[in-house]
């Protein structure tokens, strides 16, 4: 009963032509495939920019948003006479140029010498548009124009490879943003909400090691000095061991020179020093726990790596053995308001400091500790 | 605090609570973040149990939201 119907059907189909007409649809596709092999590859580049298209529509909404609430922050904190907006839109296209390294000799002090050039050229620029803000919230407000220039950083480069990737209609090019495009738009997102902690003054998951080295030394500084550029000193008695604690100074957002300090404090306490202990914020590998204290060796600093170097160079002149606690965190959770989990991180790292010391640091003899990270919101 | 619509972005942004200690009774209360907060700063507030009027700030974090048993 079914196969007649069935039959029936078909040969209706014959009937009325339809048959015919699917079939030349058929073949008219199977020769477009044949004759024009790349029409596949161009419908997914299709798909994919129109993806793209999207995911860029939403940075350029971050973008605008972040430079939004960089506006308004410096208008409310540092009451500039006239409207800041085409300043703030003129340092958010601040660039800094690599030193040249053809010959690397002398390279890290050049970089150095480039990066404090760009650091205080940046900051003069937010004190003149903030005549208001105190000190340390000029640096914090500068942080939060960092913050909005690298939104507008991203936004640019990806626009960059998306047009291009149209105009030439090169699929790898496309395929490989593409690619990139979860990773972009995490780091987009974390420097929103990082914008939101820049501009309120709230710790962020990167000050660890500086809230860890302040909890050391709270209500136990003997004295209390700057070392360096915003680079603070405290000094501590523990257990008949003179203690010497180096960190940004805070509250205001800075990392501080902690290499130069560290150097500093050798070079004036010559063979004393027994031990260097590093305590920073170490990203975690995904599935690793946040907030998990690390021990290890080695110098434990980020970035461009001139206070890495520092340290490493004369704590091999002197053979001062290196320390590290790394506490784990996402690239997410360093820059964004810190998280509990990771906050009471800092109070397991002091009890293990304490022992660190006790151990293997003798009775009589001093030990350098550098609390690493951004100090914003942590007096 | 924020004067901007909240955006439908992926990544939703929580506020900080400030954790005070009265550096008298060591009692420890909390309270949302106040602009001018940071931690180790002393505040003129009063402590609820015992009414020092001198607060330490001993923490400024995203509380962790109770995971459900």
């Amino acid at each position: 009963m079914m196969e007649d119907l069935f039959l029936n059907q078909l040969r209706g189909f014959d009937e009325t032509g339809l048959g015919m007409l699917v079939w030349l649809i058929w073949l008219g596709l199977m020769m477009l495939f044949l004759f024009y092999p790349t029409m596949s590859q161009r419908i997914q580049l299709g798909y994919m920019l129109r993806d793209l298209e999207k995911k860029l529509a939403r940075l350029k909404l971050v973008k605008d948003e972040v430079r939004e609430r960089t506006i308004e922050t410096i208008k409310r904190i540092g009451k500039p006479e006239k409207d800041p907006t085409q300043d703030i839109d003129k340092l958010m296209e601040f660039f800094v140029i690599e030193p040249e390294s053809m010959d690397p000799y002398g390279i890290v002090y050049k970089l150095e010498h480039i990066l404090e050039t760009g650091e205080s050229r940046f900051e003069e620029e937010i004190r003149k548009l903030s005549p208001a803000a105190e000190d340390y919230k000029v640096k914090t407000l500068a942080n939060l124009m960092e913050v909005a220039r690298t939104t507008n950083y991203l936004y640019r480069i990806v626009r960059h490879y998306y047009l291009l990737g149209k105009k030439t209609a090169n699929i790898y090019l496309i395929l490989q943003l593409q690619m990139l495009m979860p990773q972009l738009m995490e780091m987009t997102e974390a420097l929103r909400l990082a914008s939101y902690a820049f501009a309120y003054g709230q710790p962020i998951g990167d000050g660890i090691g500086v809230l860890a080295a302040a909890k050391l030394a709270y209500g136990k500084e003997k004295a209390r000095y700057e070392i360096a550029k915003d680079t603070t000193v405290s000094e501590i008695e523990f257990e008949n061991r003179r203690v010497l604690i180096v960190r940004a100074t805070g509250p205001g957002g800075t990392v501080g020179r902690p290499g130069e300090g560290v150097k500093k404090l050798i070079e004036r306490e010559g063979d004393n020093v027994k031990l260097i202990i590093t305590i920073d914020a170490g990203l975690r590998l995904e599935g690793d726990e946040s907030g998990k204290m690390v021990e290890g060796v080695g110098v434990a600093i980020g970035g461009p790596g001139i206070d890495k170097y520092k340290i490493e160079e004369i704590a091999k002149e002197r053979q001062i053995p290196l320390y590290a606690f790394v506490i784990y965190e996402s690239i997410v959770e360093a820059i964004t308001p810190m998280r509990e989990v990771i906050a009471k991180a800092a109070d397991v790292v002091v009890e293990k400091i304490k022992s660190v010391l006790l151990e293997k640091v003798p009775a009589g003899s001093t030990a350098i500790i550098a609390g690493i990270g951004n100090t914003v919101g942590i007096g | 605090m924020e004067s901007f619509p909240p955006s439908k972005m992926m990544l939703r942004y929580v506020p900080p609570l400030t954790f005070l200690k009265c550096t008298s009774c060591g009692t420890e209360n909390s309270r949302t973040f106040k602009e001018e907060d940071y931690v180790f700063k002393k505040t003129n507030e009063v402590c609820p149990k015992c009414g020092n009027n001198e607060l330490l700030i001993v923490g400024i974090y995203v509380k962790e939201r109770e995971k459900k048993a």
